[in-house]
């Protein structure tokens, strides 16, 4: 079974066709990047596969569930979707357990092992509001990874980080992808798809473009 | 967290000012005071509109303000989902329609308790003050319907708030909502000729509570010593079944609009 099917879809807000008949077959256990211009429609494109917005037209399934129909969201799902952010007054800890709360799949021992992952200090006492934005990122990441999802989706997860923080990131997601996670990345760096990625995409004006495996011919 | 516990004292506290306030309405009636009255009259009364315009300061603030109150607690309590983190705490949630219904079973639970306090404070109050119980039965038989016809109106009112929040900032939707809420009360204010007063208020979801104008057996020991005019037709069951519509249509456009709201992260 695919991770990701996306047959004719098509985003129309106000008139405007954000994204415009995309038909895209993802594998499972495999690293994909999106790159493109800015408001080429790569955030819609993850924002649509995790069932946050609704197709206009087509489907998306994600591990042959149809989302919007089947199920809400993409069952097992970690994402970072561009600036979304986490509750000021608390510290990293407390916002992850918050999440994790929801869910109630992993233990306190589980989320500490995560934010230790991104080089974050679990014990620490400063709430999240007087973060870095390096930091911010980070927890980001350690939010998207510390249940184990089958697929985890990245919209630009290393645009702020130090060269460590870049680091640090690549050896998680190969770690992830060697879990058997399927891992979806969009980004403006382009070392991160061409190092880490074993397909890429070209999204352009809503459309999207094969762009030959990064990792192989590169 | 802090939420919930300053609702409940704030409870307490409304409770308090509205029985002290309505106690002294209470034992200044001839005969026939007793702790029913007083709960009827703390939460869930009007005077009817006798004059062309008929407005009461007191009795208006002890039966909107407690509503209004509570509106406003509870108007941003879907969007604080969607305000900060909605996408990391969204799809973790099996459903969208499931969580609309965690968070309507959220806020029923926190509406019966915040009104189920007012009342028991108002009884405490009248026991403290050795007002009399008529009849025990028709004391639980009151509290409870008071409670409920509170409780189904604002849980109306707050899903209002709470599903336009989705479309519009949340303190417009806040806004909005409670000038609507306010000004659906003018049938309790402005006199027009009884077929179509009676009519207006039949209708109307904010003015159901208003207990002591229903026509039902139970309350008439209570209410025709007190000269007030029911309105013929005017029963708790027909409250219910018109609260409990408007419920349904409410959570009905709620589902709706949960189901296929964009959870974009849209500077609010
Ligand atoms: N909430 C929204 N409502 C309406 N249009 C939107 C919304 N969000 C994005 N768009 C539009 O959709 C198009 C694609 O935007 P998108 O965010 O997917 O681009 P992107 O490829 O992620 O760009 P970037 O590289 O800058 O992150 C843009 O033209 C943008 O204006
Ligand atoms: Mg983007």
């Amino acid at each position: 079974m695919m991770a990701v099917e996306i047959y004719h879809l098509t985003k129309i807000i106000r008139g405007r066709t954000i994204l415009n008949d995309i038909t895209l077959e993802l594998e499972r256990g495999k690293i994909y990047g999106f790159f493109g211009r800015n408001a080429s429609g790569k955030t819609m494109l993850f924002r649509a596969i995790c069932g946050l917005i609704k197709p206009t037209r087509g489907e998306v399934r994600v591990f042959g569930k149809r989302i919007g129909v089947d199920v809400s969201f993409p069952e097992s799902l970690g994402l970072i979707i561009e600036n979304v952010g986490f509750w000021e007054q608390w510290t990293g800890f407390q916002n992850l357990k918050f999440l994790a709360s929801i869910k109630n799949i992993i233990t306190d021992e589980d989320i500490r092992a995560a934010i230790r992952r991104v080089g974050l200090d679990p014990d620490d006492k400063r709430i999240y509001g007087k973060y870095s934005l390096g930091m911010k990122q980070r927890l980001g990441i350690a939010q998207a990874i510390m249940e184990k999802p089958q697929l985890i989706v990245l919209d630009e997860p290393t645009n702020s980080l130090d060269e460590e923080g870049v680091g640090l990131v690549r050896n998680i997601l190969l770690e992830e992808k060697g879990r058997g996670a399927t891992i979806l990345i969009a980004s403006h760096i382009k070392e991160d798809i061409d190092l880490l990625c074993d397909e890429k995409f070209k999204v352009e004006a809503g459309r999207i473009y094969p762009a030959g495996s990064g990792v192989k011919d590169e | 967290m802090i939420k919930k516990v300053s609702v409940f004292i704030t409870a307490v506290v409304i409770g308090v000012l509205s029985s002290l306030i309505r106690l002294d309405f209470i034992t200044n009636l001839a005969e026939g005071a007793s702790i029913e009255l007083l709960v009827m009259f703390t939460a869930n009364f009007l005077p009817y509109p006798e004059e062309k315009i008929t407005f009461e300061l007191i009795a208006s603030l002890t039966y909107i303000a407690p509503k209004l109150y509570i509106l406003i607690a509870f108007g941003d309590f879907f969007y604080d989902d969607f305000r900060i983190s909605s996408v990391y705490v969204f799809t973790r949630k099996d459903n969208r329609v499931k969580w609309f219904l965690d968070k309507l079973f959220h806020i029923l639970k926190h509406l019966v308790l915040y009104f189920a306090i007012i009342t028991a404070v108002s009884v405490i109050i009248g026991f403290a003050n050795n007002l009399p119980v008529a009849s025990v039965q028709g004391l639980l038989l009151i509290s409870s319907i008071c409670i409920l016809l509170n409780v189904t109106v604002t849980l109306v009112f707050v899903l209002l708030i709470n599903v336009l929040s989705l479309y519009i900032s949340c303190e417009m939707s806040l806004f909005l909502t409670l000038l609507a809420y306010v000004f659906a009360h003018l049938p309790a204010i402005v006199k027009r000729s009884d077929p179509v007063q009676h009519l207006l208020i039949k209708l109307n979801p904010v003015l159901q509570p208003v207990l002591p104008w229903h026509d039902d057996g139970f309350l008439l020991d209570y209410i025709q010593p007190l000269d007030i005019p029911a309105i013929p037709g005017f029963n708790v069951y027909w409250s219910f079944l018109v609260l409990g519509a408007y419920l349904v249509l409410a959570v009905f456009v709620g589902i709706r609009v949960v189901k296929t709201v964009e959870i974009t992260d849209r500077n609010y």
